[in-house]
Parts: C-alpha cells; structure tokens; sequence
C-alpha cells in the first residue's frame, strides 16, 4: 500500500505541460491489450512518433504550438471503444487516431458523427462502414488486398485454395473476398474456408479441418493454403501444421498481418520459422517502393522504442501525421474544420505507408501492395519483398 | 495551460456517460442480486439475457427502422445506419414507440429465455448451473457472430437511434447533450423502478422463501415450499430485468456488437454486486457505482481534462487493471460481505387481526410443529419462545435436527 501511494505520489503531478504555448490535443484510441495486445503497442508508438517528430519541428521553427497526446485502451472491444471515446469527447478533444478494427470503428461511428469529431483509423479495412462522415481510414480496404491475392495465386499456377481465417471482422472479410473473387471470372479457382474462433487458444481441431480440405484438393503444386491470422494464433497454428503431412507439401500464402515481426522474431521456435521458409510463405503488404520516407521512420521507430515497427504501426504514423497536418492547416481546433480540409492535406501528404489519397468516404482510394517471402540468409530470417502489386494496372511487377 | 479552440472539457456529457450506464448496470446487478444474492442461483450466464434485449433492440431497429427510411441495401451498412438516423431524427413518434415496443418485447424474450434456462437450474445446482448457463451464453453469441444475416455478423449492428434524437433540432444549443440527457434520465428512472420492485420483492415473503431456498434448499423442500417453481420464477424476473438492461444498452450505445456480450460482463456485475454486498439491493448499487466512477475517473483523457498528469513510465491503462484486481481483492480479504452486508429482512409482523390465510396457516402449522413433533430439552429461554412463536430461523433449525435424527 505504501508503494502503491507513493508510485500514485511520484506519478501524478499538476500542473501538465507547461509553458505559454498553444496546446491541441490528440486523442489515440488504440487497443493495446485483448487481440491487440502484442501489436497494439508498436501501432500505438507509431503514433506517438508522429507526435514528438511533429512537436520537435514544431520547437525547432519556433511555433508556440504544441501538441499533446491522451491514450486510452480501447481493449478491441466495441463497448470499451465506446466507453473510450467518450472519454475523449468529455476530455474535450477533437482529433482522435483510431480505433484499430472496423468493429471498434462502428460502434464509434454514431459519436463521432453526432460530436463533430474526427477519427482516423489506422487499420479498420471493412468496405461495409463507407460514408461520408468523421471517420476516415488511412489503410486500404480488403477488397484490395483480396484482388492482389487472387492475382498473386494465379500467377503462382495455384487454383485450389484453403483458406485459413480468424472469425473476426478482419478475416472473414478477406476470406470471403479471397472467395468471391478467385472463384469468379478470370480466375476461376476453387475456395474451401476455415474460420477459427479467435477466443480459442487449441487449434488443433481448425488444423485438422484445414489439412482435410487440403487433402480433398489433393496436395499438388496448384494447391494452396492461404492464412489470415494474428501473431499469437498465427504461431500456434504452424506450429500444428508442421506436424502434418498434407499441409507440409503445399505451398503457403498469408495475409498482410502474418509479416508481423513477431512471425520471425528470437522468441518464435526455429521449426517455424524453418517451415515458414519450407513452404516459401509468400503474402502482400500495401506499401510503397522503399524510399527515404519509410526509411527514416524505421530508423526513427528503432531508435526512439528500440524495437523495429510492425506493419500496422507505419499507418498509425500517417493517420497522427494527417491529423497534426489538418488541424495546422484548417488554423483552428475543430472537427468540422479538420473534416474538410483532410483529404486535401492527404492528397499532398507522402509518408511511412505512402501518400494518403482519399475516396468520397474518407477511406483510402488505392493501395499498391508489395509482395513478401520468408527467407533464411544463413543467420537471419526476414521478410524479403520481391515485387509489387499496382491497383491500377492489376498486375505484378517483380524486383 | 492554454488549450485551443473549443477543446474545453464537456463534463455534462461526461455525466450523461456515467449516469446512463450506472443505470444499466444497476439493472443487472439488482437482476443478479437476486438471483444470486437472495436465491443462491449462481446465473453466470447473465450477459446472455442482457444480449437477448440488446438483439431485440437491434434487429428491430435494423429492420423496422430502415424499412421504414425506404433505405435499400446493405442492413448492417453504415449507410443504413446514417438512414435510420435521419428517419429517428425527422419522426419522433415512431422512434419512441419502438424504443417502447423494445423494451416491452425485450422483457418477454428475456423472461421467456429465462424460463427455458430454469429447466436445467431445475436439476443442476452451485457450480454446474453456472457452468450451464456461461455455455449458454457463450454458444449463443458465437451462433450471432458467425451468422452475418441476424444481427451483422463481427462488426453487428450499427445504427441503432437514441429515441430522443429528434430533440437536437430543437435545442441547438445542447443538439449533442440534450439526447443524452434526457435518454439517461429514462435509464435512471427505469433502474429506480427496478430497484423499487426488487426491494418490495425480497421484502415480501417471496424474499424469505428466496433466501430459504438458498440457505437450505432441502429444508425449504420438506416445509412444503415449491423450490422448483421459485427458482423459475427468480430466473424468469432477473432475466426479464437483465434482457431491458440490454435493450437500454444498445439504444445508448446506438450499436449491437456480438462480441461486447462476453462472459467478462457477467463478472464485472457479480464483482460490482460483491463489492457492494450480495443480498443487500443498495448494496449492489454501492457496487456499481464505485466501479463505474472507478472506471471512468481513471481514464487518462478525464485525468488530463481535470488537470491531473501521469508521468510514470508505465501506461497508465495497465495501471487501471491492475488497480482495479487490488481493490476487489482488498475489499474480499478485509470485508467479505461486500460495503454494505446483507442485514434482516425487514418486513413488520402482521397484527393478528390482519393476518392473511397464509399466516394463519402457517402459525396453525407452527402449533401443530410444537404440539407434536418439538422435543424440548431445555425450558423456552429465548423471547419468541416465550411469546408461543417460531420464527424462520427456530422452523429450519428444528427441522434440520428432525432430520438428522431420521
């Protein structure tokens, strides 16, 4: 009890910043415990970067503004994003980054509309929330990514996918896409679903179901396993996978979530990460062609939280960096004004996961996506990309 | 520290916040209380009852309301939801009938899913109904999550109107806070209603008869009571309670999500029904409410707009959840019947002239229990001895020897 009193003594402290300068404050929503708990962090520093890079140039040109940040947990729940959200409309703040999934970012969306308010989320996807509202979506919808993986599969002379998918929001959306479009015209291909409860913690039954459907296609090279999933679920779903005759001869394709660092980290055993690169686990990114924009986030993110950003983080950086831009832009501290001039700023905008062109909804027009495959260089392994996926044409380019 | 523009805290809608989900809560906690407070009916399947209103809230909205809008396409779209919005805010009357046929059909559901869950509280007892009706709740949650179709699948139902939207165009001053001021005065008063008819109840002599029933269901069983049919009846009226706190819900949240009714809810409300002291109703609210202003006076964006500054290098959201644990933890190990313990039920003795049927019966049968069955050892040395009566606690303790000694 005394410890706890004095941490609480040490720990709180009035007044806040000080100092003469006009402060406007961002809101950050993101989960960093629940689903979110491992990479919920990395995409919240993301957005802290922006934060300290912005208020450090800020200082350096001699502007008395400054800006502050208010984090709240959002638990990748929608009650708790709504319980959260309210929070920072009663705290009297504008400009919120976040929430993280589009289940989160529907429940917000009646507040955010009804209180002015602007919120930008990092990496809500589902292409059924477009409106023209207060919220906008800095990451590509899964539409996108599903055109880029039927494209990839065909290329790759696959025409019988399994599909492998957390039953959230986020994987059934792009299993079903990955669905309805390879097996419609030109690709032509057949899609068998799995979808596993992310509350689950055995998979062995959901892998079991997988390598059935994997021998029901006959495990040729023109078969395929495609996995949607987050680290944790991701790690012990290879983990039984390995093991298995049928789904250690075919080739393996993921989603943009499995180049997330823990995949390869020190952490992962090395059976994984050898069957990762086994089955040559090939998926997409949406990201530009490296260049110095992306380059000095990384070494800034390693620098400031030593530790590399996972993908997600990048966008987190750009939705901070839009909404910082916007409020300096609009000259003043209010939603209404933010909303109308931020797809303006995103048009001019190039950042860590490219420039931030809007559609009529507030969400991100166009994604290119880079493609991605595990490799071994003898004492590392890394996520190697190896080409790029244009929107605009539908065809890969390789490196 | 000067802030800019209109970056002001709003702490009236912090308020309306806080309020309405007390209210809410304070819905669930009573309905639990007295399932598991006076009954000992361990419902830890309450978060299903609570989703059968919030359902009954959505798909009704979802569907009454967008049909009505003219609105074609995509039921669980955002574009639908920004229909049912416009349609709320343009005809109140058909907005607040639905809130109104909600609730109505919300309590039925709730009470007619209670029913049906009384069969195994039947036969189960303590751990095993409990785990019952968590499987429940959980199977049914995943049958709303994967069936898109019902209530919108992962991301559920958006867009359900605050009954009071079609205020803002009249107050244009409060157009965001006036909704919600008057939606949890409604809440509040709802949960008073509730809290007023649970305490009438436990008052009553079904309140004994709960507690009878908890305290020994075997004694209660030979003294000729119908346990079964009380323990449907407490789980029928909880869940009724529980299945409006849902539907309260999804019209605040103006949202029904599948995955927001989690086994966690139900042990926040035994925790808040804990904290505050089982079979006591002021007890459960004293539970609610330290555990809502908890919940909210920790947030860091309410901590920074009141001028409070954490510096520590830890985040301070992790810090909240490990408070949170130490509390609840503290308060069982230094106070383990909760703030406000249980304490006598207190309804006045009938005066002999205005006895009912019951009471005759019951006194006749007190006679008879003495006049043949009473095996005194030792000459009446307590007060209701003395006055000829025999209170519950004398009735069970002599049938609890009497049946020992068979």
């Amino acid at each position: 009890m005394i410890l706890a009193g004095t941490t609480a003594f040490f720990a709180l402290r009035t007044p806040g910043p000080s100092g003469g300068a006009v402060t406007y404050v961002i809101g950050v929503e993101i989960a960093i415990s629940g689903p979110y708990a491992s990479d919920g962090p990395l995409r919240r520093d993301g957005a802290f970067l922006a934060i300290d890079q912005m208020n450090a140039q800020l200082v350096a040109a001699g502007s008395p503004i400054r800006f502050e940040r208010s984090h709240v947990d959002s638990k990748g729940t929608a009650a708790d994003a709504i319980s959260g959200f309210e929070g920072l409309i009663a705290a009297g703040i504008k400009v919120v980054v976040g929430p993280l999934s589009s289940t989160e970012v529907g429940a917000i969306m009646p507040l955010a509309n009804s209180n002015r308010v602007v919120a930008i989320s990092p990496s809500s996807t589902a292409p059924r929330l477009a409106l023209d509202d207060y919220v906008f979506r800095v990451a590509p919808n899964d539409a996108f990514q599903a055109r880029a993986l039927a494209t990839l599969l065909k290329s790759q002379g696959i025409s019988k996918v399994a599909v492998m998918a957390r039953d959230d929001d986020y994987g059934r959306g792009i299993a079903n896409l990955t669905e309805s479009i390879f097996q419609a015209s030109p690709y032509n291909g057949q899609v068998q679903k799995v979808l596993y409860a992310t509350s689950t913690t055995d998979y062995s039954p959901d892998v079991g179901v997988l390598s059935t459907k994997v021998q029901a296609f006959g495990a040729g090279a023109d078969t395929a396993v495609l996995l949607v999933a987050f680290e944790d679920d991701g790690i012990a779903i290879l983990n039984l996978a390995r093991t298995d005759a049928s789904l250690g001869a075919v080739r393996w394709f993921g989603s943009e979530s499995v180049k997330r660092p823990k995949f390869l980290d020190a952490t992962t055993p090395a059976e994984i990460k050898d069957f990762l690169v086994a089955r040559n686990m090939t998926g997409f990114f949406p990201s530009p062609a490296r260049n110095p924009v992306v380059t000095k986030f990384e070494q800034d993110y390693q620098a400031a939280f030593s530790r590399a950003p996972s993908p997600y983080a990048y966008y987190s950086y750009d939705a901070a960096m839009v909404a910082m831009l916007s409020i300096l832009r609009a000259g003043k501290y209010d939603g209404a004004a933010v909303k109308a001039i931020l797809p303006s700023v995103g048009q001019t905008y190039i950042g860590a996961s490219g420039q931030k062109v809007f559609d009529q909804y507030g969400d991100y027009a166009a994604a290119d996506y880079r493609i991605w495959h595990t490799t071994f260089g003898g004492t590392a392994y890394a996520f190697t990309e190896v080409g790029t996926w244009f929107y605009a044409s539908g065809l890969i380019a390789w490196d | 520290m000067p802030r800019g523009g209109e970056s002001a805290a709003d702490l009236l809608f912090l308020f309306t916040s806080i309020a309405t989900i007390f209210g809410i809560y304070t819905i669930l906690a009573i309905s639990l209380n007295l399932e598991f407070g006076y009954a000992g009916q361990p419902n830890l399947g309450k978060v299903f009852f609570y989703s059968v209103g919030a359902y009954v809230a959505g798909i009704l909205a979802a569907n009454v309301v967008t049909a009505l809008a003219g609105f074609q396409g995509d039921l669980f779209g955002a574009a639908a939801a920004q229909a049912r919005f416009l349609y709320a805010t343009a005809n109140p009357g058909m907005i607040l009938g639905l809130f109104v046929a909600a609730l109505i059909l919300g309590a039925v559901a709730g009470g007619a899913f209670g029913y049906l869950a009384s069969f195994p509280a039947l036969r189960l007892r303590g751990d095993f109904l409990a785990i019952v009706l968590i499987a429940v709740g959980e199977v049914s949650r995943v049958f709303v999550y994967t069936y898109d179709p019902l209530a919108g699948g992962a991301i559920g139902i958006v867009g359900v109107p605050n009954p009071f939207v079609w205020v803002s165009p009249l107050v244009p001053d409060m157009a965001v806070t006036a909704p919600r001021l008057l939606y949890a005065a409604v809440v509040l008063g709802i949960a008073a209603l509730c809290f007023l008819y649970a305490e009438r109840l436990s008052k009553a002599p079904f309140g004994r008869l709960l507690k009878a029933v908890r305290d020994d269901e075997l004694v209660a069983d030979v003294l000729g009571k119908h346990t079964r049919r009380v323990k449907g009846t407490v789980l029928v009226l909880g869940s009724g309670m529980a299945a409006v706190a849902g539907v309260l819900y999804a019209f605040y949240a103006q949202s029904v999500v599948a995955g927001d009714y989690i086994p966690q809810v139900t042990f926040l409300v035994l925790a808040m029904v804990l904290l505050g002291g089982a079979a006591n109703h002021r007890g459960a609210i004293v539970g609610v409410l330290a555990l809502t202003l908890f919940d909210r006076f920790t947030q860091p964006p309410i901590l920074t707009a009141l001028g409070i500054y954490w510096s520590a290098p830890v985040d301070l959201n992790y810090v909240r959840y490990i408070a949170i644990g130490l509390l609840l933890i503290l308060v069982l190990m230094f106070r383990p019947e909760g703030l406000l313990p249980e304490r006598p039920v207190g309804t006045p003795t009938p005066k002999p002239g205005l006895r009912s049927r019951r009471m005759r019966a019951r006194t006749s049968r007190d006679r008879w229990f003495r006049r043949h069955l009473l095996v005194r050892s030792r000459p009446f040395s307590r007060p209701w001895q003395r006055r000829g009566e025999c209170p519950e606690a004398a009735r069970k303790l002599y049938w609890r020897s009497w049946l020992r000694s068979l």
